[in-house]
């Protein structure tokens, strides 16, 4: 017995009133089971009200539901978690190490060319590209910001702050042991390109896995 | 079998029971899983819907089952396969759990003079 339109309704605003299920995905997944145990209890003869009842009850009611919710949440986070360390290790495998080696090259031919000041600069404000990044996805896909998506962006928008953080923290700590540190930090940097080089590179991969996983999508497919 | 009892046991296997029912089948969706585990349980072992989706959420995060979503009877059903990395683990979760049983049921089998 196939519940009608209505019927299948009604039972979505149970699961978005009662048990406040606000994630697409999940709610069309729990839809389909409490659709189906009430038509199964239907088919044993009882009335449609009656048996979503009892169906409510197997699924757990209120407090079952948001058990289901928050585990949820839990693993699309971890899942963009994983796939976000997958697009970073890929950096340093193959081929792509060939495009990592040569960014690397061409930044260790152009800092040392940089005077001390464009390259502490530089550094600065590449440890802001992964919030402009940020910037830029969130008016290029109004659309994600729903549902599931709301989890990737908040993913997005901790782990984009990492960069400045560590930026603020170096810069801090320096400050509290000179009162000179800028111009030390800036010597430092011209004086081994090598670090400055590493810096650079490291939060330019950090940026562009931003990228990548900008376009990952994490929702289901429909077949 | 006592119901509290099932379900803290059923809580360690569950993850090796799903993927040993999706080894035999192409795919599957969660109602399906909970009717398959009664069904070849005459009923003794019950898996509620609080303990399947966050088991199945959780092998999807770890990569070792895939989804798809089918439009049946008007609404949305997700279903649930194996991936080649999940067909793998299945087989090494389905060996361990099996050679931990055996141990268990030495064990129980113990008689007491020993």
């Amino acid at each position: 017995m196939s519940l009608s339109n209505k019927q299948i309704t009604a039972l979505r605003h149970d699961l978005i009133g009662l048990a406040s299920i606000t994630y697409d995905d999940l709610l069309a997944e729990l839809v389909d089971h409490y659709a189906t145990l009430t038509e199964q209890k239907m088919a044993a003869g009882q009335s449609f009200d009656e048996a979503s009842k009892w169906a409510w009850f197997e699924l757990g009611g209120g407090i079952g539901l948001d058990h289901i919710q928050k585990d949820y949440e839990k693993s699309i986070v971890r899942q963009v978690r994983i796939q976000h360390r997958a697009i970073l290790k890929s950096y340093f495998r193959w081929p792509t190490i060939l495009s990592t080696t040569l960014l690397c090259l061409l930044l260790f031919i152009l800092v040392p060319l940089l005077p001390p000041n464009t390259v502490a600069t530089s550094i600065f404000y590449l440890a802001l590209s992964p919030l402009v990044l940020l910037v830029w996805g969130y008016f290029k896909s109004v659309d994600q910001r729903i549902s599931t998506g709301k989890l990737v962006w908040q993913y997005f928008q901790n782990q984009g702050m990492i960069p400045i953080n560590l930026l603020q923290i170096s810069l801090n700590l320096t400050n509290a042991f000179s009162e000179k540190s800028s111009h030390t930090i800036r010597n430092f940097l011209q004086t081994y390109p090598i670090v400055s080089v590493l810096i650079c590179l490291l939060t330019l991969l950090y940026s562009l896995s931003f990228v990548q996983l900008f376009y990952k999508k994490f929702y289901y497919k429909l077949a | 079998m006592n119901t509290s009892n099932n379900s803290s046991l059923l809580k360690g296997s569950l993850s090796v029971i799903i993927l040993r029912l999706l080894e035999d089948r192409d795919k599957m969706y969660g109602y399906e899983i909970t009717q398959k585990v009664k069904e070849l349980t005459a009923g003794e072992m019950t898996i509620t819907e609080g303990a399947l989706y966050p088991a199945l959420h959780k092998l999807e995060a770890e990569g070792l089952l895939t989804t798809e979503t089918q439009i049946v009877d008007g609404r949305a059903r997700k279903y649930y396969s194996l991936t080649k990395t999940g067909h793998t683990e299945a087989a090494g979760r389905i060996a361990d759990l099996t050679a931990f049983l055996e141990n268990l049921n030495l064990v129980l089998k113990l008689k007491p003079s020993l």
